[in-house]
Order: structure tokens, then sequence, then C-alpha cells
């Protein structure tokens, strides 16, 4: 981490240095992974597609319309992109439900049932949220985005992103309502 | 009031995030209570949700994946940057070529001014760098030598122009000496005065060597010389002005009718093939000896291509020999005149010469003896016929006995042409 420099990774990424991209790779998967899948909730899903945002990453520095300065940004920005395009091609072409194919259904305790349980309801309220309450919440509560890292990286003010978190959670906690209960 | 709100969640979100419970944080704002609690329950739920990482597998595979796409980006970038490079590669030429030529172009208003530059005009550097210049991109060895001997030619005769003007300049030019006394000699046309502060070095300073002559031109026409390179034997230097090659011999006394003029510039064999200079020069003294085709007469070497000639002298004979010198300096003889040859020919005839110095001879035999035109034919008849080859010569022999209806001279030098 502490050897990590945005300027040289962004230097050694235009030139296809072996090293620079296997340094910004290290740096930045996990948290792109764990925004994808706050949003999708799927494991492998969320590895591809955060693997896919990483080799757009690399057309678009050689094409010149990468990053300028923040890498994470433009990442999580692309992700959030990938995350939306994947999500309309299911509502195109719905396979299963998500509590089907998605849902760990892996036996154990009681306990670890009824909170499995749980999350597969709040995922499932959760995935029927319009794209930019997804967008804003992964952002707070699985990146862990300060109010203003939010809105910045939203391109929002800061006031505009707190009536959106307010309108994202008051839908999610309705959702969470209408999940029925097994 | 909603701005009030959105204020109060983002407190109590970070209070959340501190680890306080729902229901201490709603404790502080019990006016909003009712609004607050479900959206801070579907924060907690939210903040809940899990948040796995990556499998080590899947990090791996993902970034093997991207290194292997950059590799192929890579590849695909080579054939790009090679064009690219082509044309500034190509750019960098085109503007050198025009350089080069704009170079050239502008430069030819100076070099043609100084291409009739002497030694010590402020041209003449101009000249001689020119020459330089265009010695380094000639790369053909054939082609450069004939360069260079062509600039050799031109500083000696940039010597005879100095000379002419009667300019004192410092000079160095090469040639070959022709004449040789004790005060002076004669390189390639041009007289040397040797004086005691004239330094030697090389072979020793014969007629026939090829030299180095470094001095100072005077106005007395002769070039003080204040060194002397003799150079080894196969040094290709100027001979020495050719201009007069074609002229007709002025000179002949024809009392004797047997001997051609002196020093004419006669075209003597058309057969050597290496003969650049057809400057007639004659060497009189003893043959000290003979081998094969090469006689040294009086400490000279000479050399004979000519067969018919090589039976004709032998060692201890008293000889004139004419001849010329090749671009290396040898002397090829083309003329024989036995002085005194100490047995049953007499010295003078040289009825038994071959080339043209035969049909010269014939020419005046026959004159002398049947032609009653005058006394003066071989002046500029000969001069002509001296330039023909052997069949010419013999045809004229023919015509000239045939017109003369006297078959007497028949004995003379054409049944040495075989």
């Amino acid at each position: 981490m502490s050897n990590y420099d945005e300027r040289r990774a962004l230097e050694g990424l235009q030139k296809l240095d072996s090293q620079a991209i296997s340094a910004v790779y290290d740096q930045y998967y996990p948290e792109v992974f764990r925004y994808v899948y706050y949003r999708l909730s799927d494991q492998a899903l969320a590895e591809d597609i955060a693997s896919d945002v990483f080799v757009r990453l690399l057309e678009a520095v050689q094409n010149r319309r990468g990053p300028q300065s923040n890498i994470k940004g433009w990442l999580i920005s692309t992700a959030s992109h990938a995350v939306t395009d994947h999500l309309r091609q299911r509502y195109r072409r719905p396979v299963e439900a998500i509590s089907e194919t998605h849902m760990d259904h892996q036996p154990g305790p009681p306990i670890e049932f009824d909170l499995r349980e749980q999350n597969r309801s709040v995922q499932q309220a959760y995935a029927q949220l319009t794209s930019e309450q997804q967008h804003v919440l992964a952002l707070r509560f699985g990146e862990g985005y300060s109010l203003e890292e939010t809105a910045a990286h939203m391109k929002k003010n800061v006031n505009a992103v707190k009536a959106l978190q307010f309108r994202a959670l008051a839908a999610l906690q309705r959702q969470i309502g209408e999940v029925p209960h097994e | 009031m909603n701005n009030k709100l959105y204020d109060t969640l983002e407190i109590c979100l970070q209070a959340l995030e501190n680890g306080d419970s729902v229901d201490t944080i709603l404790t502080r704002y019990p006016d909003l209570e009712s609004e607050l609690r479900p959206i801070l329950e579907a924060a907690q739920q939210a903040h809940a949700m899990p948040a796995p990482m990556p499998s080590p597998e899947a990090m791996r595979r993902g970034k093997a994946r991207l290194l292997q796409q950059a590799a192929e980006m890579r590849e695909a970038k080579r054939p790009t940057r090679g064009r690219q490079r082509v044309i500034p590669l190509f750019q960098r030429l085109a503007i050198s070529l025009s350089l080069t030529v704009a170079a050239l172009m502008g430069g030819t208003g100076l070099v043609q001014a100084s291409s009739t530059a002497l030694p010590g005009e402020n041209l003449y550097p101009v000249k001689r760098t020119w020459e330089d210049m265009r010695l380094l991109f000639v790369f053909s060895p054939t082609v450069r030598e004939a360069m260079e001997g062509e600039y050799e030619q031109e500083r000696l005769d940039e010597v005879s122009e100095l000379l002419r003007e009667g300019r004192v300049v410092s000079i160095t030019f090469s040639g070959v000496v022709t004449e040789s006394t004790a005060s002076s000699i004669v390189v390639s046309t041009v007289p040397v005065a040797l004086t005691n502060a004239t330094t030697f070095s090389g072979d020793p300073l014969t007629v026939g060597a090829a030299v180095i002559v470094t001095g100072q031109t005077d106005s007395a026409g002769h070039v003080s010389a204040m060194a002397v390179q003799v150079l080894p034997p196969g040094s290709v230097v100027p001979t020495g002005e050719n201009d007069e090659s074609e002229k007709p011999s002025t000179v002949n006394d024809n009392s004797g009718g047997s001997v051609p003029s002196t020093n004419e510039n006669e075209s003597q064999d058309e057969n050597e093939s290496d003969t650049p200079k057809k400057d007639t020069f004659h060497i009189e003294g003893t043959v000290q000896s003979v081998d094969g085709n090469v006689w040294i007469i009086d400490g000279q070497t000479v050399y004979v291509n000519d067969p018919a000639l090589l039976a004709l002298v032998k060692a201890g004979m008293q000889v004139e020999v004419r001849g010329y010198f090749t671009a290396d300096g040898r002397f090829i003889v083309t003329q024989v005149e036995i002085k005194n040859s100490g047995s049953d020919r007499t010295g003078t005839n040289p009825s038994n010469n071959s080339d043209s110095s035969d049909d010269e001879t014939n020419a005046n035999q026959n004159d002398n003896s049947n032609d009653d035109n005058s006394s003066n034919d071989n002046s500029s008849d000969d001069g002509e016929n001296k330039n023909e080859n052997k069949n010419e010569n013999e045809n004229k022999n023919e015509n000239d006995n045939s017109s003369n209806g006297n078959d007497n001279e028949n004995s003379n030098g054409n049944e040495s042409h075989d």
C-alpha cells in the first residue's frame, strides 16, 4: 500500500507495464469486487465483472479515455455501469429467480440460517431499488464512503446525496417489508 | 423540514457507524423518531449486508487475464509503433536529403567560382575542400583512383599556370622526373630548381622516378624545391600536359632522313593500353643489361612491350630510345636507334624498328630516295601517319612503293610487322 503511487501507476498503465498493472489490480480489485458484490450479491458474477472492469481500464488508458488522477473513482464508476448493463440484460432475459440461483442454501445452524434468511430478504429488497438508490447505498454502506466522498463520486452536491440516501433507505425498508418470508 | 430530517439522518448514520444502537440514537431526536426509525433500521440492515472478500483463485485468474490482455495490447501496438517510427525516419531522411541538395545547389556558384582558383587565392581552399568532399562520396576504388589522378593533374596544371603568371606561391605537386641535372630537374614538364636547402627523401632521384615536390614558384618560371620525395615504383602520378600530344612534330632536320624529330609529341603505340600520356622522351646511353623486356640504359630502367624491338638490342649497344612514361612512372620504349651496336649493324639506321618508327623511317626513306615532292614529307604527313595503326602504315608504304614503281625499299621494316 505504502509503495503504491497513483501517478506512477497511471504512467505504467499507459506503457502497459506489467508491474504497474499488477499493482493497480492488487490495490483496487477487492474494492471493486465488494462494490459489485454489494450490488448483485453473486460471488462469481462479482468476480467476473470486477475482472472485466480492469480490462476496460487498460483499454481506456490506451485509448486516452482513462482516468487522469483518480483510478479508484473511475473503477467504481465503470463497475456501476457494468452492473447496470448486467441488470438490464437480466431484466430483458429473466432466467431464474434470484432466490433460486444466488442465495446460499447451504445447511447450517439455525441462527446462521436465520441470518442468511435475513440477508436474503434484504438483498431481495435491495434488488428492487433503482440503480441510483442501489448505487448510493453501495457506496455508503458497501464501500464505506463518507457523505462528501459519495457526493464527489456521484457528481452531486451533498444535500442531494442526503436526500437520495434517505429515499433509498426508505425504499429499502418498504421492500424488506414486502419481501415474503418463508 | 426535509432538510432537517436529512441532516439528522446523516448524524444518526454516523452514530450508527460508531456502534450506537438505533434506540439510543432515537432518544436524541424524539420528535423525529417516527420518521427516522424505519430509515435507521434499513440502514442497519444495509450496513449488515455481507461483503465477502474475493477468492484468491478468482484474483489470480483475473490478474492473469488482465496481464494476458496487456501482452496482446503490446503485441498489437508494435506494428503501430513501427509505422509511427517509419514516418519520422522518412521525414528525417527527406529533410536531410533536401538540406544536402539545397546546400549543394546553394554552394554550386561558389564551387564553380573556385574551380579556376590557384594556390594562394581566397577561393582555393573552397576548391580543395570540394575535391575532398567529392572523394568522400566516391566508394568505387576505380573511380576514386581516376578522380585522384584528375586532381593530381589539376595540381600540376595549377603550378604551370602559376609559373606562366610569375606568381610566388608555396605549392606541392607530384609528377615524373623526365630530366635531371645536378641543379635542376624537370618534373612532368615543370622545371624545378634544386638548391642546397632542398631535402631529398625516399629512393634515389633518377629520371623516370615519381616524385612529390614541395617548394615555391617564382617569377623566373620555375619551382624552387624545398623538398623532393621520391615515391616508390608503381606510384601513380601525372606525367604532364598532354594537350599538345596531337600536334605534329615541328622539328625535323631530315638531312639524314633517318632521325625523327626530337621530343615531338607522338602517338607511338596504339597497342599500349596503359598510356594516358604519350609525350615522347628520349634516353641515350649504353645498354647495360637486357632481361626479357626490361632494359637498363645507363642506370635507367626501361620497358619494351613491342616484341619486334626486343630482338634489336643487346647489352653493350649504344642506343637512343624514345618512349613515354606511363601513369605509374615506367618508361615504355617505342623507338630504338642504335648508335653503335658493336656489331655488323650500323648505329644510325633505325630502319629495323617497328611500329610507327618504321613507318616514319620508311616514309622518310621513300621520300628521300624516290619521292621528289619535298624533303619535308614527314612533317605533317608523317605526323598523321604516326597516329595510324600498323596496317595503315603498311598500306601507306605499299602506296608509296606502288606510286614510285620502286620496290627496293621493301626490305625496310615492313617485314617487321608481324
